[in-house]
């Protein structure tokens, strides 16, 4: 295979797929690499069984079946099943497939890595039968099924309300559904979500379906704990607000407080990020997506968290910019055809602002973590042995890790780092970003993976010297 | 726990058989190793290395690394792994014994290395 591209685009989302089709159109040998089974990211995910495919397509179908054609005809070479793990400026890329080991090499490099949900960690979030909200939908969307017969729905923000309507839809009534948000939060989001007509009236359509199933609403509450070690066998809800506590006969539950960019890669590179209150650590980047890295792009969630519709529309753009850098396209071509993104982008601000604030960490909770909370899932580090790391001297999560461990699985502080941080933040006072130095592999990878197939006599055996 | 039956409308080349910690199952083509096991229950896939705790999949994006169970020898995410007719999964994480005979943590290993 070849391994060497004008542009290599990682991640086959909405935004890495629109950049690997403007790019290529444009003329750019372009390489699209993703991790799934199909391109369509997480919201354009593609159904790959039969049950998911009967199910009538919905907006994000059609918005991934659309993005799927226009890649097979836009001749970029796709590589899916391909993890990056490394990247090294100039740039070359490791990735480990379907294929094995391989490097490529390219000058310029979209990142449209996307997202990763968080949880704000309680007690009993480690119990099997408690999942992501991100995970609910990515069962739905591939695979037409969500596991559980007594399920309750919690946490905050869209994906919330998407995610129990879409149970409803499947015949899974949820038992309750517990939101961090009042509906006084909901109204103040209406104006910005009226900035996409179409998928305001989506989500109404949503809010309807669960009024019309009469689903156990509570508003401004969260989850105190689960009651099981091994099994969920209930949970217990608390109104933020004050109030009693009640518990709910649930074998599963779906859970999810809002994005945070997955900006591994990024980080790797070097290129600078700033703290935003609504976006998460964001990517410093011009208005064509140009990061702080000569030849190094960014678009979609993983550069700040906007939404799908926005993420598209920053994808054109940084495949463009790419196109016009590379010389494939004149400044009048390169205004022309960034002018329709540019305007989507402006338009949908509010849009992804609104969802953003709905889906903020939600700080106070965070405060109340309970000192035999797992803090970190792959280590099994409580919030109090983080404190007390603190209490030691810890002043960064580099040194936190040092101390407890936090961090260090294989999930390499995916789920706990950002929980972590505002811990942290909070009882020292400290201010930036806590993470500790990006490293490869930024994925785990297995060693026998790198080395593939090989043969004694491959191995290059240097002339012995004359004695 | 276990959801609903799987349907039945599906044609027979619609479906592999694989097996599960030595027994076989016929399952919908196309779906996750993950999602097959999360539906045949108990959705236990392994136990945390340090404390024995029950884990399963939870983030099915591949970022969690809960669902890192032995399909066909190597440890591989069940989330990310979709289904092939004769393949040998394992409930069984890096080290330790099965989540599903709730042996506790007896023989640890040290973890994975990241």
């Amino acid at each position: 295979m070849r391994t060497a591209f004008d542009l290599v685009v990682v991640g086959a989302g909405p935004a890495g797929g629109e950049a690997a089709i403007a790019a290529a159109r444009a003329g750019l040998a372009t390489c699209l690499v993703d991790e799934g089974p199909a391109p369509g990211g997480q919201v354009w995910r593609a159904p790959r069984t039969a049950s998911a495919r009967g199910s009538g397509p919905d907006a994000d179908r059609r918005g991934g079946d659309d993005l799927r054609a226009r890649l097979a005809a836009s001749g970029a070479t796709i590589l899916q099943g391909a993890q990056v793990w490394d990247a090294r400026p100039g740039f070359t890329l490791s990735i480990v497939g379907p294929d094995g080991a391989s490097l490529l090499s390219a000058p310029r490099v979209v990142l449209a890595t996307g997202a990763t949900e968080h949880v704000a960690p309680f007690p009993g979030w480690t119990v099997p039968g408690v999942f992501g909200l991100a995970a609910a939908t990515t069962l739905m969307k591939s695979q037409g099924t969500l596991p559980g017969r007594r399920i309750a729905v919690a946490g905050q923000g869209p994906l919330l309300v998407a995610v129990a309507s879409k149970a409803i839809a499947l015949g899974l009534r949820p038992v309750v559904v517990i939101d961090r948000n009042g509906i006084r939060d909901w109204s103040r989001a209406a104006p910005g979500f009226a900035r996409d007509p179409a998928a305001m009236a989506r989500g109404l359509g949503w809010i309807g379906r669960l009024a019309a199933a009469r689903v156990p609403y509570r508003a401004r509450s969260e989850i105190v704990g689960v009651d099981g070690t091994d099994t969920v066998r209930g949970i217990v809800v608390r109104p933020l607000d004050g109030g009693a506590e009640r518990r709910f006969d649930v074998d599963t539950l779906y859970v999810g407080d809002g994005l945070a960019p997955a900006d591994e890669l990024l980080r790797l590179l070097g290129a600078a990020q700033e703290s935003d209150p609504l976006q998460g650590p964001r990517a410093v980047c011009d208005a064509d997506r140009r990061s702080s890295v000569p030849g190094l792009y960014v678009a979609g969630d993983g550069a700040g968290i906007r939404g799908a519709q926005s993420a598209a529309a920053a994808g054109r753009i940084a495949g463009l910019a790419a196109a016009r850098d590379h010389g494939a396209l004149t400044d009048p071509a390169f205004d022309a055809a960034s002018r329709a993104p540019r305007r989507k982008l402006w338009r949908l601000a509010r849009f992804a602002d609104a969802s953003c604030r709905l889906m903020r960490m939600p700080e106070a909770s965070l405060d109340r973590i309970a000192d035999q909370t797992i803090l970190c899932r792959c280590e099994d580090v409580t919030a109090g042995e983080f404190r007390a790391a603190i209490a030691d001297g810890a002043r960064d999560l580099g040194q936190a890790k040092h101390f407890t461990r936090l961090g260090m699985g294989p999930c390499q502080g995916r789920m706990c780092l950002h929980a972590a941080a505002h811990l942290m933040r909070r009882e020292t006072g400290a201010l930036g970003d806590l993470r500790p130095t990006p490293r490869a592999p930024v994925r785990p990878v297995e060693l026998g993976a790198l080395i593939g197939t090989y043969d004694y006599d491959d191995i290059p055996v240097p002339k012995a010297a004359p004695l | 726990m276990a959801p609903p039956e799987p349907p039945s409308s599906a044609p027979d080349e619609g479906h592999v058989v694989l097996r599960v910690d030595g027994v076989a199952h016929r399952v919908e083509a196309g779906q996750s190793v993950a999602a097959v096991l999360l539906a045949m229950g108990p959705y236990i896939l392994r136990r945390s290395p340090n404390r024995g705790g029950a884990r399963s999949a939870f983030c099915m994006m591949g970022a969690c690394q809960e669902c890192a169970i032995v399909i066909d020898g190597a440890i591989r995410r069940a989330c990310q792994v979709e289904v092939r007719a004769g393949m040998e999964i394992s409930r069984r994480g890096a080290g330790l014994g099965t989540g599903a005979s709730k042996q506790g943590n007896a023989e640890t290993t040290p973890g994975t290395a990241s």
